[in-house]
Parts: structure tokens; sequence; C-alpha cells
């Protein structure tokens, strides 16, 4: 029996990553749960979402006259921990896998859901557009193939977010099949080598290949043909 | 400006966004940064260096707020009614649906009991991990995760009541 607080903590990305497990194993057994679970990212996202464009309003003269007029330069160090990334995309990976977010959007995310399912947009989108395997960059390209359609799938890794994937051309968009958390390795290193998959993904890659890899030189033809 | 000062300008949309949650309209929220803003300056010293800034400043908020609204209480003021929506921008039809969404969230959250919209406010919208918003509020981590069950059940059910579960 998970409890309503550990429920919270999982989406929260409070739990750790033993904990986590538990929580997700109970969900794949119990659809209650994993619909409990979306309801409360959902909220979470939108919550943040209804006051997200207080942030980009231009801040009022007065404040910034506020802040500016203290006491004479003292040194003060940098103390501010950016974060990477909503701590609960772990959560959000599982749900996806499990397919209670279905026709729902992630706003900010690099998803959204469409007719056809899921869809890249943003970054990865970009990114799938137009990155060949080995670029650097904060998405990685793994490796680009054809399905038994003969459309492109090319594997992705979003190391910000600790997320994999892989995606599909479709109707001049990328259709992101699979997604999956990148878990720590041991010893809590992200720090995998750089076209390590999750099995999840690895799985969904070794089912839908059809032939061989694209090598460099096929790889890039494909983007100068806009992967069509 | 010292370095000080530069990281409180930079940390002006997150507390404008805290003080958002916190007061019923956006007058009142700049209001309340404003307040925040010359209390932190004048408790400069109080600051250990080394700690996050943010975290700092939110419980100096979460402190003027309840002084501002204890002292509300006894001039016997009422609140502005709620103006929940009233900053929507010019927006696109597709994305009223969402805009809509945003906004019933918002007066779902407004109507907490202030402990609870804190909670809430401070785990899901400003990203503070449990322990960082325990610290903010000044209380166990008990009480803590307590509200946040607490409050978002509440919002959830409110939600689907509304017949726009999210």
């Amino acid at each position: 029996m998970i409890s309503k607080e550990t429920v919270l903590a999982y989406v929260d990305g409070e739990l750790s990553h033993e904990e986590a497990l538990t929580v997700e194993a109970a969900m794949t057994s119990d659809p209650a749960l994993a619909e409990e679970v979306a309801r409360h990212l959902q909220l979470r996202d939108a919550a943040g979402g209804a006051f997200a464009a207080v942030l980009t309003e231009p801040v009022p003269e007065r404040l910034l006259a506020a802040a500016r007029g203290g006491p004479s330069e003292r040194v003060a160090r940098s103390a501010l921990v950016r974060r990477f990334g909503p701590p609960h995309w772990a959560a959000m990976a599982a749900c996806l896998a499990l397919g209670v977010l279905a026709g729902y959007a992630i706003p900010s995310g690099p998803v959204v859901s469409g007719a056809g399912g899921l869809q890249a947009r943003g970054a990865l989108a970009r990114a799938l557009d137009g990155k060949l395997a080995a670029d650097e960059g904060p998405v990685r390209m793994g490796v680009s193939f054809r399905d038994a359609g003969r459309a492109y799938c090319r594997t992705f890794r979003m190391d910000r977010e600790a997320l994999a994937g892989l995606a599909c051309r479709e109707d001049g968009r990328w259709a992101v099949r699979t997604l999956a958390e990148v878990r720590p390795q041991a010893g809590g290193d992200y720090q995998m080598a750089g076209s390590a998959m999750p099995p999840a993904v690895l799985a969904a890659m070794d089912q839908m290949m059809v032939g061989d890899p694209l090598d460099r030189t096929e790889e890039t033809a494909a983007r100068a043909g806009g992967w069509k | 400006m010292n370095a000080f000062q530069r990281e409180m300008v930079e940390l002006l949309p997150r507390l404008r966004r805290f003080a958002r949650v916190l007061a019923r309209t956006p007058a009142d929220a700049d209001d309340l940064v404003q307040l925040t803003v010359e209390r932190a300056l004048a408790r400069t010293q109080q600051w250990t260096v080394g700690t996050r800034l943010d975290s700092w400043m939110f419980r100096i908020m979460k402190n003027a707020w309840i002084d501002e609204t204890r002292a509300r209480r006894r001039r016997d003021l009422v609140f502005a009614p709620e103006e929940a929506g009233e900053h929507v921008g010019d927006e696109g039809a597709a994305r009223v649906e969402r805009r809509l969404e945003a906004v019933e969230v918002e007066r779902e959250l407004a109507r907490l009991p202030e402990d609870q919209r804190m909670a809430v406010a401070l785990v899901l919208i400003e990203g503070l991990s449990y322990r960082e918003a325990a610290d903010v509020l000044e209380v166990p981590m008990g009480t803590l995760t307590s509200r946040l069950v607490r409050g978002r059940n509440q919002v959830l059910a409110r939600l689907a009541e509304a017949g726009r579960p999210v």
C-alpha cells in the first residue's frame, strides 16, 4: 500500500532511487495508483503554468530601485543553485511509459501530446532535425535507422532532464515512441558514456530497426533530405 | 550595485511570482515584494554567505506577509476582491483552454488555507525541495508534508467537482 505522502513525494522527486522503483512497480499493477500519480503530475504542471507568466513580465521600476538601493558594496558570493529541470521528470517518464498521460501536454516540456500521440517539440525537435550522432549539446543523438515503414527513427538523450527516448518521422514531425528515465549508475553518476541508452530504449530500437543503423554519410544525407 | 543586490534583482521575478500566490491582487503582491526587498537589505548581515538567497528571501516574504495580514485584520480592512485571471494577456485561441485551466487552478489555490497555500506554492511553483520549503516556513518536515497532502487533494477534489479534473 502506497501512502498519499509517498505518492506526492514520488511526484515531487523526493524519493530515493529504490523507493521510486517501489512506487513504479506498484503503479504497473495498480491502475488507480498510476492515475493518482498522473493527476498529481498534471496539477503540478498546471500550478506552475498558472503563474509562469509573472516571470516574463517586466519588473516594475520601483522594485528594481528598491533592490538596488541597499548598503554599499560588500562581498557576497553567489549561492543561487540552479535546479536541473523539474524534479518530477522521472515520474513523468514512468507515467508516459504506462500510457496514463495520454492526451496531456507537458507545458514547456520536450514533448507535446498530439492527434497521433506524443510529438517532439522545442529543443528536442530541433536536435532531431539537425544534430548528427556525435554532436555535443543538451540533446544528444544516438542511433539513426529506418523502421519497417521506411521512416527514419532516431534515439536521443537529454542529460539535463535525465531522459532518453526514440522518435520516428511521421507526417513531417517527430513522433516520440519511447521515453525513459536515464537512471544514475552505481555511485550515482549520471554521466554515462555518450551513447548509452536505457534498456527500454534499446529494446524499442531492436524491435523497430530494419536493416543496419545509418552511418555518418547516410545520416548526413538523410538530414539534408529533411528526413523524408 | 554590489553582488548581493545583483542577485536580489535577479530574484525579483521569482519573488513576484511567490507574492502573487500569497496576495490577492498584483498590486498587493508587488507591495509585498517591495517590503521584502527592503527588509532583506536591512538585514543583509543576517544572511549567511554560501546559503541559498532565494530560500532566505522567501522566508522574509512569508514573515512579512503574516505581519501584513495581521496588521490588516487589526485595522479591520477587507481584502480587495479576487482578481484571478486579471493578468490574462492577449493570447491565441489555441491557448485559451490551457489558460482557462490555469485560471481555475489559480482560483482553487487561492481558496486554500494560507499555510497549505504557501507549502503548495513553494514546492509546486517555486520548485523547492521539502527540506528547503520546511526551512522557509519554519515548520517540521511532517507538518510540511501533511499540508502538501491536504492542500493538493483539496484542489484536485474541487477541480473534479467543478467538472474540470486536471
